[in-house]
């Protein structure tokens, strides 16, 4: 074979492992350490909980791999346009080659440099969280034996607070670190572990006070008032006709009056 | 943000982040007195132990104002990112340590895991001592 056509072969060359489904289950009981059936909903849950952090935490490496640990960046305000402005040489960076870019340039809104690429990527990792955590609640209480409206309602809403306040907390974090700090991954660094800590906090308060238990207690108690107000007073109403209507027929009385006439 | 609020926000982080070491350490320390007395019952929340990764913001706090002052004005980016990743490694590092001493420890005096709670980053198992009820 000449020299020339074998390089082209081998880069074009695949290796393929073919696996049958009994080997792949056991090879995942061995490095998960249960069995697939084991897995809950709530394994589910905590590996979503991770999903934003670790994708954050992968666009910092990002960050520091391209500006360096001590990269720096600044945001100015220039005839009403925010510039990011980065320091450091030019040079050695492949990414962002520029000196200065738009806050809103695409490349420094995908690597969450400056406080609004930052927030930008926070309120996307809250989007993600919802999506990923609110069907999973909604499946959770689905598949409860036991469950009421009250319950679903209950736990969607405190799912959706938590995750909106962590977001919030970490975006101001964000945000006045990014004032007072040139460090380029600053401002990310910050939302990432404040964000992290914020959720933990939320969730230990939640589950020490029973903040979730005493809302679906709440929202239950409600929408059976609301029930008995409603649907209650017209099933006793048209009982209480039934009633009178049966009561005169019974006693030759003209049938539906007082009622219909 | 203009400085001055970023300033006055940043001095509500550390408070709170202090508040928040303060609540992760004296749990792990009232679990480690509740082991010691042999209580019937263990409450551990491991999670709690990421609450001192809040501590980023005082020392990017701190570290920020390293570029007022002359003698490490030139490196005060280097020693702000030094000292986040430092911390950041021990915060790790010690939730790590601390987790396994304590599930150790647990094990050792005979406590089984009764009952867990497991929301996204959040755990707490309750751990009593005999047949779980």
């Amino acid at each position: 074979m000449s020299q020339e056509v074998r390089p082209i072969l081998e880069s074009e060359q695949h290796t393929l492992y073919l696996f049958s489904m009994d080997n792949l289950v056991k090879e995942a009981k061995e490095t998960l350490g249960k069995e697939l059936q084991e897995f809950t909903l709530q394994d589910s849950k905590t590996a979503g909980g991770y999903v934003v952090p670790v994708a954050d935490a992968i666009v910092a490496t990002k960050i520091l791999r391209e500006l360096g640990v001590t990269g720096e960046a600044v945001v100015k305000n220039v005839n009403g346009k925010a510039y990011v402005i980065l320091k450091g040489l030019p040079g050695s960076r492949k990414v962002l080659t520029g000196t200065r870019y738009l806050a809103n340039n695409p490349k420094i809104v995908k690597m969450a440099i400056g406080t609004k690429a930052v927030n930008r990527s926070i309120m996307k990792g809250s989007i993600v969280t919802l999506l990923i955590t609110i069907p999973l609640s909604i499946a959770d209480v689905c598949l409860k034996d036991q469950t009421t409206t009250g319950h679903l309602i209950g736990v969607v809403a405190t799912d959706i607070a938590k995750v909106l306040i962590s977001s919030g907390v970490a975006s101001l974090a964000a945000l006045a670190v990014g004032a007072v700090t040139t460090v380029a991954a600053g401002p990310l660094i910050a939302a990432i572990f404040v964000g992290v800590a914020m959720g933990v906090a939320l969730e230990s308060l939640d589950q020490r006070y029973g903040i979730t238990e005493k809302l679906v207690a709440a929202i239950d108690k409600e929408l059976n008032s609301l029930y008995e107000r409603t649907i209650g007073d017209f099933i006793r109403g048209v009982q209480r006709i039934e009633d009178l209507l049966d009561y005169q027929a019974r006693n030759g009385l003209p049938v539906g009056q007082g009622v219909f006439y | 943000m203009n400085v001055k609020a970023a300033h006055v926000v940043l001095v509500l982080f550390d408070f709170a982040a202090v508040a928040a070491c303060y609540w992760s350490l004296s749990d792990y320390l009232s679990v480690q007195q509740a082991l010691h007395l042999g209580s019937s019952s263990v409450s551990f929340e491991s999670s709690l132990l990421y609450l001192p990764f809040a501590m980023v913001i005082p020392v990017l706090h701190v570290t920020s104002l390293l570029r007022f002052w002359e003698p490490v004005k030139q490196s005060a980016a280097y020693v702000s990112a030094a000292s986040v990743f430092v911390l950041i490694v021990v915060v790790a590092v010690f939730k790590l340590q601390a987790t396994n001493e304590i599930e150790n420890q647990l094990k050792a005096h005979q406590y089984h895991a009764c009952e867990t709670i497991q929301k996204g980053r959040y755990r707490r198992v309750i751990y009593r001592k005999g047949e779980c009820y």
